[in-house]
């Protein structure tokens, strides 16, 4: 790193090098690649809102910054100036970032400054997309949160499990488990919660069955994971087109989860639908999630489990049962997954599809490591790729003219980008991956 | 991800369960001696089969993945269900309509995988070009949906083989396509053999691009080549979508129709076995594709070193073998040979693109490659049982009305036994083998056929 005009720019002044010791310790040396890291993304973002202010400069656009699809006050101007708001915001950030230090409080900073420069980038993103016409934010919002449930779900799962030291590729899987048993269930008891619970015990079947592989008879975690994803997958397959489609009417057409509205919290401006206008999946994800948090870092239990996925050698010779942790949390992880599943069935369309999950179990992976192995923040993870998957269905609504199936690739391209870009090593439990030998 | 040293350092904790090694075999002692153990090792060839040798834990594993589908068939099929319901007032009914059922079932999937042998018996007593044709058909459909699967397995076995999983061969099958599509209906004017031999080297390079992505971001950033390979399965499936829609690769004069351009006739392989059977120069393809991996695995220098990255990075550090330039050259090899996949796909088989082009083949494959061993010879065996599985499942279809996707339930069944070794012994009480190869190419791969 050079000495750089922001660096001169900064409060503090420009920082003593050569005064540095030597050594630095793991956490500087983390914070550090965290800023850099935190800097690159927050070029690219500024650079990109350039791009799209010199694009479309002039048209103007609205932005309607109701609680919801309709109504509200709309806010209106040329691209350009919402770009350029963003640009600048990205500067400050730049500048925030780079003098941020290794404190909990100077990360705490660097996050606040990247998350800002993201909001930004997706008004001003919004902004071009909505030029000459009028585009409601809190409806994009409330779409890209709605897309973001069974990421979020997946995602706790994942944390989960690979806390417990299994890696859990298997989250395609256990979706569409829950998926396909909450559809079938669902239909045949006309009840939205015995489908969910159903698919809920499907996923832990399924995660169950990925301790047994892994655990026991030792497979490759990641062979394991992708075994299971093709096998129930067939399995699907197999019984949707054998038994399900014959009588779709009785078999594959579950009663659906209507949102519940929580009363004058939905009226807020912006992200009132978003939030508190919701599918009640969403409320259970957002339990979920909390629970799983304070599950890892408040309870003896997930101290253990932790304990579990870093060194299983030293947890067990301190008394700690690590098989039978790693059996429960991976058939928990199971059952949170398929409760993501079932999303998808008596969530949102209604109708098991095959192969309806479309890889989304790999993105909430993705989410996993955005999130550095944290259920919140992988959690906020899952809303930023909720944003992509759902960026086909609002452009395609505001007609933008990029092809949709380029659009499509959307969710793809960003956990591709975010995987090579954020992977910290030193962060992932130790013991997760490749066999298990204790 | 999970840690690289979790994924990738294999060098110490895949030791601990490994079984002792077997007994040295009879040596070169004099006279008596040897012919005792001559007698003692016959005897224990009949013993291998209550051991967990790869070859008896395959077929296990093929007897247990029939008899597990056989309860989704009996669960999943309306009559089985009602005649089980009632087995307490007629036993004998319940067990003679299934066992009829599951006979139908399994002949139908044996004929459209192997033929018929009324068939074989019309073409004995009436010995016609066109009787024998149609008696070695289902044997031709086998080979022509093998061919794929083996060429695309052992291009993945390449990289599985040196340490990096790679999940992608549809991107790499569909960029191989492309590739060689485009080269198929291009040049027009060119003669057959370079022709052919022009869009097979666009194929090779259309996978090789695909396979260099997750390879590059996996030796430079770390990013884990599992899930990244797994997205660019979806892009490159949406790229395709995006590509015929264009005009360039679209058929003239379809409209919107999603389908690609027919390859022109100097670029297509022929039947090698005359007009009635469908088997492709493909084959010979795949049989070059073999031959290339076997050499290179097991005699070259490259292989030796991508194999040493694959089973010990400490190993290959001390070796002066550079991780990165391993993962990168693995990658790119291994998408060039899938590719080759896609390649005599559009060039033998479908004359053009279509939407959804290389999804079966690419996920299938990784479980063949599974299957296989990751070895040459294991990965073309376990191509043609699946292969079969995927031909025989369609005639299941037509005569049993049985779903064509109960195959890959099946599929998916015999990987999950053959990869847990110790679960097939439990179910069978089996001992362990003297040096039973472990399944994991890249755990074992220090002691290469040992």
């Amino acid at each position: 790193m050079t000495r750089t005009l922001l660096d001169r720019l900064s409060p503090a002044g420009p920082r003593p090098r050569a005064a540095r010791p030597a050594a630095q310790s793991l956490a500087d040396r983390l914070a550090a690649r965290a800023r850099r890291k935190a800097s690159w993304l927050v070029l690219v973002l500024g650079a990109l809102l350039v791009l799209l202010a010199a694009n479309a400069g002039s048209q103007h656009a609205r932005l309607g910054v109701g609680s919801g699809t309709g109504g509200g006050p709309v806010v209106s101007g040329p691209v350009w100036l919402y770009c350029g708001v963003g640009v600048l915001l990205a500067l400050a950030a730049l500048a925030v970032i780079r003098t941020a230090d290794a404190s909990r409080a100077g990360r705490a900073r660097v996050l606040a400054a990247t998350l800002v420069v993201l909001l930004a980038f997706v008004i001003g993103l919004l902004a071009w997309a909505a030029r000459s016409g009028q585009v409601s934010v809190g409806g994009v919002l409330a779409v890209s949160v709605g897309g973001a449930i069974p990421i979020m779900l997946g995602s706790t799962s994942g944390v989960l499990s690979e806390r417990s030291g299994v890696f859990n590729i298997a989250i395609e899987a256990e979706f569409l488990a829950g998926a396909f048993v909450g559809a079938l269930v669902g239909s045949t008891t006309h009840s939205t919660m015995i489908g969910l619970l159903s698919g809920v015990l499907a996923g832990g079947l399924v995660g169950q069955l990925l301790a047994v592989m892994v655990i026991r008879y030792r497979v490759d975690q990641v062979v394991a994971g992708i075994i299971l994803v093709s096998l129930v997958t067939g399995l699907t397959g197999y019984l949707t087109e054998q038994v399900l489609t014959p009588d779709s009417a009785a078999l594959n057409s579950p009663p659906t989860f209507q949102p519940i509205a929580l009363p004058l919290l939905d009226r807020i401006p912006v992200v009132g639908q978003a939030l508190f206008d919701q599918s009640p999946l969403f409320y259970l994800a957002i339990l979920v999630v909390v629970g799983v948090e304070v599950l890892l870092r408040a309870t003896r239990v997930g101290l253990r489990i932790r304990a579990v996925g870093e060194n299983p050698a030293a947890a067990e010779s301190s008394g700690i049962e690590v098989r039978r942790l790693r059996y429960l949390s991976v058939a928990g992880a199971g059952a949170i997954a398929g409760a993501g599943g079932a999303y998808f069935t008596v969530g949102s369309t209604g109708q098991f599809v095959a192969a309806m999950t479309s890889g989304l179990g790999y993105v909430a992976l993705a989410a996993v490591i955005l999130g550095s192995w944290r259920a919140t923040q992988a959690a906020a993870a899952a809303l930023l790729f909720g944003f992509a998957s759902s960026i086909a269905t609002t452009f395609g609504l505001l007609k933008v003219s990029i092809s949709p199936s380029l659009l499509l690739m959307a969710p793809y391209v960003i956990t591709i980008v975010v995987v090579a870009g954020v992977t910290v090593s030193g962060k992932a439990p130790a013991a997760a991956g490749g066999r298990l030998d204790d | 991800m999970a840690s690289e040293g979790g994924t990738l350092d294999t060098s110490a904790r895949g030791e601990v369960d490994r079984p002792a090694p077997a007994p040295a075999g009879p040596g070169p002692d004099p006279g008596g001696r040897r012919a005792r153990d001559r007698a003692l090792s016959a005897l224990g060839g009949l013993g291998v089969l209550r051991t967990k040798h790869p070859a008896v834990v395959f077929v296990l594993s093929l007897f247990s993945g029939l008899v597990v589908s056989s309860l989704v068939l009996v669960l999943s099929v309306p009559q089985l269900r009602d005649a089980w319901g009632s087995v307490f007032t007629d036993p004998g009914g319940a067990f003679s309509q299934t066992f009829r059922f599951l006979g139908s079932a399994y002949g139908a999937l044996l004929r459209g995988a192997v033929g018929d042998p009324a068939v074989f018996q019309h073409a004995f007593s009436d010995p016609t070009s066109a009787n024998w044709s149609a008696a070695f058909l289902p044997l031709g459909n086998t080979i022509v949906s093998s061919v794929p699967l083996v060429i695309t397995a052992l291009g993945l076995s390449i990289a599985y083989r040196s340490g990096a999983f790679n999940m992608g061969g549809q991107s790499q099958i569909i960029l191989g396509a492309v590739g060689a599509s485009w080269v198929g209906f291009s040049f027009a004017g060119l003669p057959w053999l370079p022709h052919v031999l022009l869009a097979f080297a666009a194929a090779a390079l259309g996978g090789a691009l695909a396979g260099l992505i997750p390879g590059i971001l996996k030796a430079f950033t770390g990013a884990s080549e599992v899930i990244v390979t797994i997205m660019m399965n979806y892009i490159a499936a949406d790229f395709l979508v995006f590509l015929l829609s264009g005009t360039f690769f679209q058929i003239q004069g379809q409209g919107g129709n999603p389908v690609g351009r027919v390859t022109v006739p100097s670029a297509t392989l022929g039947r090698i076995f005359g007009a009635g059977l469908p088997v492709n120069a493909g084959l010979i393809v795949a049989l070059l594709v073999i031959g290339f991996v076997a050499v290179l695995l097991q005699r070259s220098r490259l292989g030796f070193e991508f194999q040493i990255a694959g089973a010990s990075r400490s190993a290959a550090r001390v070796a002066g073998i550079k991780q990165a330039r391993v993962y990168i050259g693995a990658f790119a090899l291994s998408g060039a040979v899938v590719g080759l996949a896609g390649g005599v796909q559009i060039l033998g088989v479908t004359q053009q693109l279509q939407t959804g082009f290389g999804s079966d083949i690419g996920y299938l494959a990784i479980l063949v490659a599974f299957v296989g061993n990751n070895r040459p010879v294991g990965v073309a065996l376990a191509a043609l049982l699946y292969g079969a599985l995927q031909t025989g499942g369609l005639t299941m279809q037509f005569d049993s009305g049985i779903s064509y996707q109960l195959t890959s339930v099946i599929q998916a069944l015999i990987v999950m036994f053959v990869t847990a070794p110790a679960l097939i012994g439990g179910i069978f009480r089996l001992r362990d083998a003297g040096a039973a190869p472990r399944l994991w190419a890249r755990r074992a791969a220090g002691r290469e056929e040992g």
